[in-house]
């Protein structure tokens, strides 16, 4: 069979779609904020930085070569960095596509979990790919932001799907596969991230009252059904000078490193801290380099955070707004958690500092995040071309 | 136009939409929801974020943040990585309970350490069968039993293993392995193991005394104002091993039940050494024997015969009897006293051992250790002399030792002194005390007659003299003990140089019911140098036998068992209290007992 002219046309015209020429990545990229792209950047250094800190404490103790999780970190850096550039430069559309993309696959990985999973202590949150461990609910957050997002922005048209509906048995289902691991951590981090959403849509207030007191009684039932959870809420709330090994390291570690900190490799809590390199990171630094880094980070955060939410909302483009809205809260919340956890203004809960933790999952899920947020971020298209929905496709042929 | 932004999905159609911009968050056409929201989560984060850095500088920073800062957060300074400093920064978290123990030259008894309880969070564990198999190797346990309770207990935390030291944790923090943590708390350490086991005693898993100087000054050891001050005890960590290890030996060369022993300033009251064999070790205190109701308590190592025991002395008491006929102004020591014919009295026969049957001075009477003849002194000065006298010496009473309220031997003396009941605490039976009660007697009779009050915390200086005894009694009371030692029963005792005075004692064991035919105690009191004596000693054996040697099978005296074994104990510990032998010099006994010394006819 021979091409016709019209295959070569229609080669020719999948080849040049517009999203994917050169000149149109390029023009892309022109228009993706590179401030919050710097200030991801530099985090990522400062995890570097950080590893060197946590990273031979954790060697020695596993037996392996002092810089091996040093070499590990920047490895797993690589893939990160291309996220972020790679997503940045997608069409909209693309990046709405990769996100539910991402979404459904976190989702049938953590359906998955309980046969596939491998079982660590009281949960089973790793798969393992090819010898590399896989935490499916760090993707599934990103995942679930962008397909909310674009649920919660459907327009009531013809075939449409129930937008907020849908959104919401998302979110059920999202939140039960996470509580049921259970990581309550992600489970409480998804629903702020969500809930922001929620918000940003500008639901009526009396949905959002009625979604907070589901909250509630979400919590209170995890409260009671866990006594997991509720040890650690139990220890937070009556820790008057009774403080867990770790929040007594942490909080020692903070007060060690005072303003300009120990300095570097001088730290000593890390050695006690058992996850010094990933939940308590921010311990680290505040020990070796002192309040001065710490507040740089947080302030590197809040940056991100808050200039994308200052970005999106200035879009004309509502699933924009509210899921460029969300990814920024996502990482800024995540920040937020990690930080008022080792100051002790919230309970213990693992939670990763994005960029700078140490963790191959966290990583590259931070990195995903990150690019996502940047494509949703960037200054609005001079020619802006349209957000085709499936269901559309019909009524426009 | 695209339909997509030719309207707010939220409301209605609105041509004129504009996209908010930053500076403006209320658009100033329309008000909408949209941007106003972004406005108050943008706040919502500057807020939160502002919160987390201000918390974070408070805890940072001390001057700012001390009050608000936990009491883990102490301190700030340099230090290396190194695993002491990890230890420090651990360490510092943990309040101090307890005051150090010392012995008298600053020697530490009792301190407190930090020592670990490992514990597993099952939540944070990755690899339950990898943490069993290395924890169970470092904690000794079995790997499939630990196993099974990381997988299968339905508790969050697991306690893997009690009381690790700082070694074995950093061993456990070494081996990297997530969810296993160690929670630090102080306890209890004797660093000198069994030495001075029943004076230290011990405390309980609360830190609280429970036996001994632990229990007897807790209220002071734990004082938080003072927990930082070592409290110094009066022994001597010298001495005290010194007479421990003759005590153990004089125990197994003569197959006794147990030894006790005491080494006392004869000035001061302080106990320099005691002890009481079957002991302990207070580091591993065992739990006190199930014993039967007739059994002796005394079998329960926990005991202190030294201190808790209280015993009929024997012989050892003819000093204090004849001391008492001294200081009564009745008698001197050429009285003649009969010591011929056994005494008949109340259905009893008393007799003598070995004794010189014949008429005695009083010097001879002790010297021979006469019952008859000191049986015979104590009806001829009467109770009331004798009780006075022993009460002055402190038998009437507990001795205010630094033990626990109610745990000392309180004597067991005659509630109503009958003819009998004189005649035998005359030569040391029908009246109990322990072998403290004698030491510090014999030290307040021979230190020139000041009373002297036992103690096991050092004295910086000695206590004014509340003179109870005549010096002159003194000064024959010491005559009279170098002469046992010199020429009669006390010779076996006998270290040259060292001017040893002393008496012994062979009591017959009191059983249930009565004496036992068999058992004994053997006594052997000492104090040197006898002319002016810094020391008071006394050893005790329970139920000795004579079981090897030239003397095999013969009665065991405590001029055979005791007086050797106190021979061994002061050849030990004498150089270490600072006394030199001086064997040019000796002092003799018989210029004191002097022309009263005529009648003698005992020549060794």
């Amino acid at each position: 069979m021979t091409a016709t002219l019209n295959d070569f046309r229609e080669a020719e015209e999948l080849d040049s779609r517009p999203g994917w020429t050169w000149e149109r990545l390029q023009e892309r990229w022109a228009r993706v904020d590179h401030w919050s792209f710097m200030a991801a950047l530099i985090l990522i250094g400062v995890g570097f930085v950080l590893s060197m800190s946590a990273g031979p404490t954790l060697a020695a103790r596993h037996g392996v070569d002092p810089f091996y999780y040093v070499t590990r970190q920047m490895i797993y850096a690589v893939p990160a960095l291309a996220a972020i550039v790679f997503c940045s430069v997608l069409s909209l559309r693309d990046a709405r596509r990769i996100g539910v993309m991402i979404f459904l696959a976190a989702i049938l990985m953590l359906i998955l979990l309980p046969f596939l999973g491998i079982e660590r202590g009281g949960a089973v949150r790793w798969f393992s790919l090819a010898g590399v461990s896989v935490q499916p609910s760090e993707f599934l957050k990103p995942g679930l932001i962008v397909a909310c997002g674009w649920m919660m922005t459907v327009k009531p048209e013809p075939g449409a799907p129930p937008g907020m509906p849908t959104a919401v048995g998302l979110l059920i289902l999202s939140c039960g596969l996470l509580a049921s691991q259970p990581d309550w951590g992600q489970t409480a981090l998804s629903l702020s991230a969500w809930s922001a959403m929620f918000f940003l849509t500008g639901a009526s207030v009396i949905w959002a009252a009625s979604g907070a007191m589901a909250v509630a009684v979400v919590a209170i039932g995890a409260y009671a059904g866990s006594s997991h959870f509720r040890g650690r809420i139990d220890r937070f709330l009556h820790s008057d000078g009774e403080l867990s090994f770790q929040m007594e390291m942490t909080l020692a570690a903070i007060k060690q490193g005072g303003v300009w900190g120990m300095g570097p490799g001088e730290g000593v809590r890390k050695l006690a801290l058992p996850d010094a390199h990933s939940d308590f990171i921010i311990a680290v630094a505040a020990e070796e380099y002192g309040l001065t880094l710490t507040l740089a980070i947080i302030a590197l955060f809040a940056f991100i955070t808050l200039r994308s939410l200052l970005r999106a909302a200035a879009s004309k483009d509502p699933f924009v707004r509210v899921a460029g809205g969300g990814l920024a809260c996502l990482i800024g919340f995540q920040a937020a958690i990690h930080v008022g956890v080792a100051v002790h203004l919230l309970p213990t809960k693992g939670m990763t500092l994005p960029f700078v933790s140490y963790g191959g999952s966290s990583m590259l899920a931070s990195g995903l995040t990150m690019g996502l947020l940047l494509a949703l971020t960037r200054k609005p298209d001079p020619e802006p071309e349209p957000i085709r929905d499936p269901w559309d496709e019909g009524l426009e042929r | 136009m695209n339909r997509l932004f030719e309207e707010n999905p939220f409301g209605a159609p609105d041509p004129d939409f504009r996209p908010p911009v930053a500076e403006q968050p209320a658009p100033r056409r329309k008000p909408r929801r949209g941007p106003s929201r972004s406005a108050l989560l943008m706040g919502a984060f500057v807020g939160g974020f502002l919160l987390l850095g201000g918390r974070m500088a408070m805890v940072a920073w001390p001057e700012d943040g001390a009050a608000q800062a936990s009491p883990a957060a102490t301190g700030s300074g340099g230090g290396g990585a190194s695993v002491l400093a990890q230890a420090a920064a651990r360490d510092e978290l943990l309040p101090r309970l307890r005051a150090d123990l010392q012995d008298r030259a600053g020697r530490i008894l009792a301190t407190s350490l930090p020592i670990y309880d490992i514990y597993a969070d099952r939540a944070r564990i990755l690899d339950p069968t990898e943490t069993a198999t290395r924890l169970a190797e470092a904690a000794k346990t079995d790997p499939i039993a630990l196993q099974q309770r990381l997988t299968q207990s339905p508790r969050g935390t697991i306690t893997i293993m009690r009381s690790a030291t700082p070694a074995q944790l950093q061993q456990i923090h070494d081996m990297g392995l997530p969810g296993v943590y160690g929670a630090g708390r102080l306890t209890r350490f004797y660093p000198e193991g069994r030495l001075a086991a029943h004076i230290l005693g011990g405390v309980n898993a609360e830190q609280r005394g429970v036996s001994g100087v632990e229990a007897g000054l807790d209220a002071y050891i734990r004082d938080p104002a003072q927990v930082d001050k070592p409290i110094p005890l009066s022994i001597d960590v010298r001495v005290q091993a010194g007479l421990e290890s003759a005590l153990r030996e004089a125990r197994a060369r003569f197959a006794a039940y147990g030894a006790a022993g005491v080494i006392m300033d004869a000035r001061t009251g302080e106990i320099i050494a005691m002890a009481s064999i079957p002991d302990f070790d207070p580091n591993h205190r065992p739990s006190p024997l199930a014993l039967k109701p007739d059994e002796d308590s005394a079998l329960d190592p926990l005991f202190d015969r030294a201190a808790q025991g209280s015993y009929e002395m024997g012989s050892v008491f003819k000093i204090f009897t004849a001391a008492a006929a001294l200081e009564s102004g009745m008698v001197d020591l050429s009285t003649i006293l009969d010591a011929r014919n056994p005494i008949y009295r109340a259905g009893h026969r008393i007799t003598d051992y070995r004794g010189p049957n014949r008429m005695v001075t009083l010097t001879e009477g002790v010297m021979f250790s006469s019952n008859l003849a000191l049986g015979r002194l104590a009806t001829l000065i009467g109770h009331e002399h004798m009780s006075e006298f022993l009460r002055k010496l402190g038998f009437y009473e507990r001795v205010p030792l630094q033990y626990p309220q109610g745990v000392l031997a309180m004597p067991q003396t005659p509630r109503n002194w009958g003819p009998l009941e004189l005649i035998t605490v005359g030569y040391g039976h029908g009246i109990s005390v322990s072998p403290l009660h004698v030491a510090a007697a014999t030290a307040t009779l021979v230190n020139g007659g000041c009373r002297v009050r036992a103690t096991l915390v050092r004295l910086d200086a000695p206590p004014p003299c509340e003179r109870v005894v005549n010096p002159e009694v003194s000064v024959a009371a010491r005559g009279l003990m170098r002469l046992v030692v010199q020429y009669t029963t006390g010779r076996n005792a006998e270290v040259k140089g060292y001017e040893m005075g002393g008496k012994t004692g062979t009591a017959l064991k009191a059983v249930k019911g009565g004496y036992s035919q068999r058992e004994r105690i053997a006594n052997f009191l000492t104090i040197f140098p006898a002319h002016e004596p810094k020391y008071v000693a006394i050893v005790s054996l329970d139920d000795p036998k004579v079981i090897e040697g030239k003397e095999r099978n013969l009665s065991p005296t405590a001029g055979r068992t005791a007086a050797p074994a106190m021979k061994d104990v002061i050849e030990r510990v004498a150089p270490l209290l600072g006394l030199a032998p001086d064997v040019a010099g000796e002092w003799k006994a018989e210029q004191i007992v002097g022309a009263r010394f005529g009648g003698l006819k005992y020549r060794p």
